[in-house]
């Protein structure tokens, strides 16, 4: 497996893991809502570190590029953690509709980060790391 | 190597947001000249016919497709357009005055304002596809994404050429209806069709959490287009005209395939919840089935039904998924420039009022379907525009109330001196 393969599909268990908390909110469901919204904050989170802690640092010192794609990358990260701190409220206030208007931005913020991280910046990262591919997978797994 | 993406990477928020507002401006002037001109309308040959079309094409389709790929693409293929403001602004300035005279000329009935006017849209549509389609080829992945854009823009750019030469044609060197026949055709199953399935295959799956299209439309589908449009210049321009029905019957059948899939697959999407973009994206996929099986079987009938197809394809199909987009990417934009300038306090559900949305969709179908009516009577021409009327104004004031929101979380922060 590639580093690529294997960041693409952690995206989209993060995003099987939102929808999983939102489904629970539309059934009223508010207990379980919350217990699947954290699931998903942690996992993100989790992702995040991955990225910030091990595979950016690894391609910056690779390639000496600390001001490119992976600071937009990061600063985006901090986006969406200023935007959990808003779920956070809401799903514990139990307020459907402000749920619904975050978990909409969160998505659409998530999906255009995702794209342009697995249309250019892990195949970049594949090109330039690549003779470490089965031991950076590996340290990825058991994160 | 790495410009692909750096702190810049993301156009400034105004460039978007001037092409969707002049785009929605050219919309309410649409509406008050279907009420002025719409009854008199009785073929799609007639000057106002025309004029109208290209009011909407023009002016309110290619406004917002093309701002929307000075956005869209660096985010689906990491690559920005190079000196995108000085580009973008270039392109809006020659659309606008192009698209001014081009339409002012056909109303008049002045050759000169249309040459002058089509010369500027030539130079603004071959511009930009040219553009387009090198910055696509700069990506990092050569996938099948990349060529269904870049067929997109290869076809805007053949298109806009047989569109010019039907409009100089005009004066009687070359026969109009065929160069615009296949003009057309181009920039109907060539630039919109193509880069509508280019944006689902990405958008689809990744926004709804749903299952991707099959491999064999993403990879191939843009190839059978490519083919049988090729066919159709050709058959055309040689009057072999069973062969293009032929052709016209495969093409509709492409469209269908297409529409059909992405009604699958938006049925079946994880995220459940139903908004009014996921409505229109239905209406907007009937509706492009029905233009395509009446364009296929068009041959047939002993009528005309030209003016049905283009109802069906344009207002019902193309402008509910301009629509449709629409309020999904203004609000996104308007948020994401506000946090990315360190502004938290905004909300993306904020920037339009849901309800304000739901009402100008509400307007719009009741147009629709009083439009539907207009074989009864021309009244229905004038009270369907009245109410198109509406649509468009609020949907304009929903995308400057965007624009304003912005403006005003930007202010509140120069304020504190943040
Ligand atoms: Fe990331
Ligand atoms: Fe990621």
């Amino acid at each position: 497996m590639t580093i690529k393969d294997f960041m693409t599909h952690k995206h989209r268990e993060c995003d099987h893991l939102l929808a999983n908390a939102e489904e629970a909110v539309e059934n009223g469901d508010f207990d379980t809502a919350l217990e699947r919204y954290i699931a998903f904050k942690d996992e993100t989170l989790k992702h995040f570190d991955m990225e910030e802690e091990y595979l950016f640092a690894e391609f910056e010192a690779r390639t000496g590029m600390t001001q490119g794609p992976t600071q937009v990358m990061r600063m985006e990260h901090s986006q969406a953690k200023s935007l959990f701190e808003k779920m956070d409220e809401a799903y514990n206030a139990k307020d459907k509709e402000r749920i619904y208007g975050l978990g909409e931005s969160m998505n659409i913020l998530l999906q255009q980060h995702n794209a342009k991280e697995e249309q250019m910046l892990y195949t970049m990262m594949q090109q330039h790391l690549s003779d470490k591919n089965d031991e950076m997978v590996e340290k990825l797994q058991n994160w | 190597m790495f410009q692909g993406l750096s702190l810049e990477q993301a156009p400034p928020y105004a460039i978007p947001l001037r092409f969707y507002i002049t785009g929605g401006v050219y919309l309410v002037v649409l509406s008050v000249l279907t009420a002025l001109f719409g009854t008199q309308i009785q073929t799609r040959y007639e000057y106002e016919a025309i004029a109208l079309t290209h009011v909407l094409t023009i002016g309110f389709f290619s406004h917002i497709m093309i701002g929307s790929m000075f956005q869209m693409l660096p985010v689906m293929l990491g690559i920005p357009y190079k000196n995108v403001v000085t580009n973008a602004n270039l392109i809006y300035g020659l659309l606008n005055l192009g698209a001014v005279l081009f339409v002012g000329g056909f109303l008049s009935e002045t050759t000169l304002s249309m040459h002058l006017g089509g010369s500027m849209l030539l130079g603004a549509f071959l511009y930009f596809a040219y553009l387009s389609f090198n910055t696509v080829f700069q990506s990092q992945e050569k996938d099948f994404l990349v060529q269904n854009f870049a067929a997109s823009f290869a076809l805007l750019f053949v298109a806009t050429v047989f569109g010019f030469i039907a409009l100089i044609g005009h004066s009687g060197f070359v026969d109009t209806v065929r160069f615009g026949e296949i003009h057309i055709a181009l920039m109907l199953f060539g630039w919109v069709f193509l880069l509508i399935d280019a944006v689902s295959y990405r958008i689809i799956p990744m926004f709804f959490v749903a299952n991707e299209f099959p491999k064999l439309l993403k990879e191939h589908l843009y190839k059978l287009i490519l083919l049988l449009l090729l066919g159709f210049v050709f058959f055309r321009l040689d009057e072999n005209l069973h062969l293009v029905s032929v052709l016209k019957i495969l093409l509709a059948l492409c469209v269908m395939v297409f529409a059909f899939f992405s009604i699958k697959i938006l049925k079946n999407r994880k995220r459940a919840r139903s908004d009014i973009s996921v409505t229109l994206w239905y209406f907007s996929m009937l509706n492009l089935s029905v233009a395509a099986s009446l364009f296929g079987v068009d041959d047939f009938f002993k009528t005309d039904v030209a003016l049905a197809v283009g109802f069906f394809a344009f207002f019902g199909g193309i402008y509910a998924l301009i629509n449709a987009m629409l309020y999904k990417i203004v609000p996104f934009l308007t948020w994401f420039h506000l946090s990315s300038s360190m502004v938290f306090e905004a909300e993306m559900s904020e920037v339009i009022q849901r309800k304000r949305m739901q009402w100008q969709v509400w307007f719009y179908f009741a147009s629709y379907a009083t439009f539907l009516l207009t074989p009864f009577g021309s009244f229905f021409v004038v009270v369907a525009s009245i109410l198109f009327f509406l649509s468009s104004s609020m949907l304009l004031s929903n995308i400057v109330g965007g624009y304003g929101y912005y403006k005003e979380y930007i202010k509140k922060k120069v304020d504190l001196g943040v």
